[in-house]
């Protein structure tokens, strides 16, 4: 008597694993399941949101529970702080039309455009420790792009692989996938940073054994790729040392950016931000 | 509910090393309703959980979906009176169970994604979160909160 229910599950298992094993093969070689996967994101953005409302709670009572005079300090060091930030975009602006005049003199063609961005938050920290990812709250919805690079204030976040209709998944300037353009701001250098899938570090690739390079060097991205803009840090030089052979030199990175600390973040949008000398 | 839990992710101001030995709550529930309950469990329940789990998580659609179906018919295979009694050998089910469940997903991002691999170590560790949590529930909220009686030992 208990066969039959017992052949039923086996047939209804076999049945649903090959819808899975499909699944997988058609997101593998075609995007056919994008769809499905999208409208399964609108239906879980409310449990994420809820799942993720802890630090909402915590910072909404913890500012509620604030006294007049915690406030009024915290306005007080906001107004210098804003003070200083003014001061400082004055004198960058100045810098930057002078940069613009020497360029022409030079001979260089500027092709970078005013950059736009969209100040996404935090939606979902890590996806899991193994891989260096996080979800932000903005999607296609608000006009973010596969392949944006993203910034915080202090510098190179990563670049959105993943676009979907709220939000975007970001990979990590840390992870193993991902490689930036960059120059060594001191000597002028060109190589490709990578990441090593250490939240702390990151890599130097091809590095000849005579390339100038120096502990302490600050590395900013060349602009070259048109993925990130020119001028940006990325990460400092903390240790050199030789690979195995002694062919090429070993460079660890610390990355700028306050990878898993901040809670906003910006995602630039727009055209490639590459510039190239004049014909 | 255990997607919601499985979306949850580690309090911020918790050391990194936490995050860790994130217990495996979706397969938890769907392994403990199949082997603890005497009515029949629904595969579709399962199937349409993993869908869930592969998109808030990013794993290759239809990966969560396979493991939790596996595992729950697995789980419905095991015979009750016999699996109850002592936690030592639900552990070691269980930590087979874990374990092949890693496997699948393991070979499955080999085969067919470009995330990076997670290192033996964070699959190790998953597997001992996954196993305390067991302990936990099973043992202590079966014993001290259920009303009716366990005869779970050690």
């Amino acid at each position: 008597m208990s066969a039959a229910p017992q052949t039923s599950s086996v047939h209804t298992l076999l049945v649903l694993c090959l819808i899975c094993v499909l699944s997988i093969c058609l997101e593998y070689f075609t995007n056919v399941v994008n769809h499905p996967r999208q409208f399964i994101t609108w239906v879980t953005l409310g449990v994420q949101r809820v799942a993720n409302g802890y630090e909402d709670v915590l910072r909404f009572s913890r500012s509620y529970l604030s006294n007049r005079n915690e406030l009024l300090d915290r306005i007080a060091e906001l107004e210098v702080e804003n003070e200083q930030i003014s001061a400082l975009n004055s004198q960058l602006r100045a810098l930057e039309t002078s940069n613009v005049e020497l360029r022409e003199v030079l001979g260089f063609r500027i092709r970078e455009p005013t950059l736009s961005y969209v100040i996404a938050e935090l939606a979902a920290p890590l996806v899991s420790p193994a891989r260096d990812e996080v979800t932000l709250n903005r999607g296609l919805a608000h006009g973010i792009e596969e392949g944006s690079a993203v910034l915080d204030a202090s510098g190179v976040f990563g670049q959105v692989v993943e676009v979907l209709p709220y939000t975007s998944r970001v990979l990590m300037v840390t992870d193993k996938r991902i490689a930036v353009p960059v120059r060594v701001e001191r000597s002028g250098l060109h190589a490709v940073l990578t990441g090593v899938g250490d939240s702390r570090h990151l890599t130097l690739e091809h590095v000849e054994v005579t390339a100038d390079v120096e502990e302490g060097d600050l590395l900013i991205t060349s602009g070259l790729g048109g993925t990130f803009p020119y001028g940006y840090p990325v990460g400092e030089v903390t240790v050199l040392a030789f690979d195995e052979v002694g062919v090429e030199r070993r460079v660890t990175i610390e990355p700028r950016a306050e990878l898993n600390r901040r809670r906003y973040i910006l995602i630039l949008t727009g055209a490639s931000y590459s510039e190239t000398p004049a014909e | 509910m255990s997607i919601f839990v499985s979306a949850f992710h580690s309090f911020a101001f918790l050391p990194e090393f936490v995050s860790y030995f994130t217990p495996n709550v979706a397969l938890l529930v769907c392994f403990y309703w199949a082997s603890n309950t005497n009515t029949s469990v629904s595969l579709l329940i399962p199937f349409a959980t993993g869908f869930f789990l592969d998109t808030l998580f990013a794993y290759p659609f239809g990966l969560n979906s396979l493991i939790l179906c596996l595992i729950t018919y697995l789980g419905m295979k095991i015979p009750k009176r016999e699996n109850k009694a002592v936690l030592r050998f639900q552990l070691a089910g269980l930590g087979i169970v874990c374990i092949l469940a890693e496997l699948v997903r393991y070979l499955s991002l080999v085969f067919v994604a470009d995330t990076p691999l997670p290192s033996p170590l964070v699959l190790v560790l998953s597997v001992i979160g996954t196993l305390v949590t067991w302990v936990l529930v099973v043992f202590l909220l079966d014993r001290w909160l259920v009303s009716e009686e366990t005869e779970v030992s050690f």
